[in-house]
């Protein structure tokens, strides 16, 4: 009965248009919704850069409050014993800082 | 059987038929309403976000003032310093407007600075002051961003105005980009960490600071918040100026070139020219932390800095050379990332060639252009 009804039918097309923009129309709802939520911001890592004053030796370290740009925070450099320094901080995305 | 398909299928066909026509009328009539009333839940939905923003941004600097501060009412005299303005003077008569907007900005400033200290009652470095007194400006760029937009939407809901609503919304989410730029910088500005913005300071520090080059002379607070330093590298003599470090600071690097140039011509010292590094706004598509070389005053803010630069510039027939390292406005503000750090050496390279190629005959004038947070 319904194929039959289906097969007579002339505007079967406009059917399907109306069905398509109702589902357009859903979607176009849910995504300005989704713009009234609350979003997350992640910080990024930030890390610090130490190099030792006598060798050159090279260390990465996380950044700790107070830190700044050619401080001597007065760690040991595991090579030679000398004094690093802060050579740069710099931020990276949680995602590269996963991947190295 | 068939018979009473077929008039069923019929009957189906004109409701159907009926629908469309009902939907092309209502379309012609109440197209734009609908497009309007869609607008509004969306533009509506930014500015709860960015009220979420301004909100977590207020909630972040009272948090850390609160920590240095033993106020009573520290939220009220916060709110009062969140809402303060400034008034740019008149440009109906433009001759003269420089000296006035430098008048009014030096006010603000100052004025700016004492309300931050009058809210801290411990005595704390000078370097935490600047860099809450960032915080305290970031959160008012967030405050009235909130404010700009929500006048608008009530503005355009009120009157149903669709090409206001329309505006706003192909706006919005541009802004709202913005504002959370803002509030990730409001994170390097509590810990103190160098900026994009920082470049500019950070590479005439390195070059200072480099094995080749011998510091002669350092003169602390040459100009207000701005710092003098002569050096010698490969045989040359370089001036250089940025603004005092390691707090939030831009100094006034327009007033030291005009005071260094002027000092330097009355000792008859020949001057080769001057170079400016900056941190530039990157175009989509460009690299982070690519340098380029061009000519020019690489100095944005207000304005009051850039002219008084060219204009001795000019006076003096001075070539003037800017080296600048692109980004994007949310790398400029939130912690350096390493891509831009990673930019020092080529800069360095690049000042040497034109120190060496180009800027041959007499000392050179180097300023490091930008925020100098986490920098000494």
């Amino acid at each position: 009965m319904i194929t039959k009804l289906v097969l007579q039918f002339d505007n079967f097309e406009l059917l399907i248009l109306f069905a398509v923009a109702i589902i357009f129309f859903l979607i176009l709802l849910t995504d300005i919704k989704k713009q009234g939520r609350r979003m997350t911001l992640v910080n990024p890592e930030i890390k610090v850069q130490l190099l030792c004053e006598e060798c050159g030796f090279k260390e990465i370290r996380d950044f700790k409050e107070g830190d700044y740009i050619s401080k001597k925070p007065g760690d040991k450099c595991e090579k030679c014993g000398g004094d690093m320094y802060i050579d740069i901080i710099y931020s990276i995305s949680k995602q590269e800082g996963a991947r190295q | 059987m068939v018979s009473n398909t077929l008039q069923l299928a019929d009957e189906f066909n004109i409701i159907i038929q009926t629908l469309y026509i009902l939907l092309f009328v209502v379309l012609i009539f109440f197209g734009q309403r609908i497009q309007f009333h869609l607008s509004l839940m969306e533009v509506g939905g930014i500015l709860r976000q960015l009220l979420h923003l301004r909100n977590a941004a207020v909630k972040m600097t009272m948090d850390e003032l609160k920590k240095y501060s033993s106020e009573k009412d520290i939220n009220s005299k916060f709110e009062r310093l969140l809402n303060s303005f400034m008034i740019m003077p008149e440009a109906v008569d433009p001759a003269g407007i420089v000296k006035k907007i430098e008048h009014i900005v030096n006010t603000r400033e100052t004025r700016f600075l004492d309300d931050v200290r009058r809210l801290i009652s411990q005595d704390i470095e000078e370097s935490k002051i600047r860099n809450l007194s960032n915080m305290v400006e970031a959160t008012m760029a967030l405050n009235i961003i909130y404010k700009i937009i929500q006048h608008y939407y009530l503005l355009a809901k009120k009157t149903k105005n669709f090409f206001v609503m329309a505006q706003l919304q192909m706006i919005a989410p541009l802004i709202f980009n913005e504002a959370k730029s803002y509030l990730q910088a409001l994170n390097a500005f509590k810990l103190g960490t160098p900026i994009g913005d920082t470049i500019g300071p950070l590479i005439v520090h390195k070059f200072m600071n480099h094995q080749e080059t011998k510091i002669l002379e350092h003169k602390k607070d040459y100009v207000k918040d701005t710092d003098l330093y002569k050096v010698e590298r490969n045989g040359r003599i370089f001036y250089i100026i940025k603004a005092s470090g390691p707090g939030g600071n831009v100094g006034k690097p327009g007033e030291a070139i005009k005071k260094v140039i002027n000092s330097l011509k009355k000792r008859n010292e020949k001057i080769a020219g001057i170079i400016m590094i900056d941190a530039a706004l990157k175009l989509e598509g460009e690299k982070t932390g690519e340098v380029a070389e061009g000519v020019g005053a690489a100095i944005g803010g207000i304005g009051v800095e850039k002219f008084k630069i060219e204009e001795i510039a000019t006076k003096n027939k001075l070539p003037l050379y800017a080296i600048i390292i692109k980004q994007s406005l949310m790398e400029a503000i939130t912690t350096m990332k390493k891509e831009i750090a990673d930019s020092v050496s080529d800069a360095i390279s690049r000042i040497d060639r034109i120190s060496r190629e180009e800027l041959v005959d007499g000392c050179i004038i180097l300023a490091g252009i930008g925020n100098t947070i986490g920098v000494p």
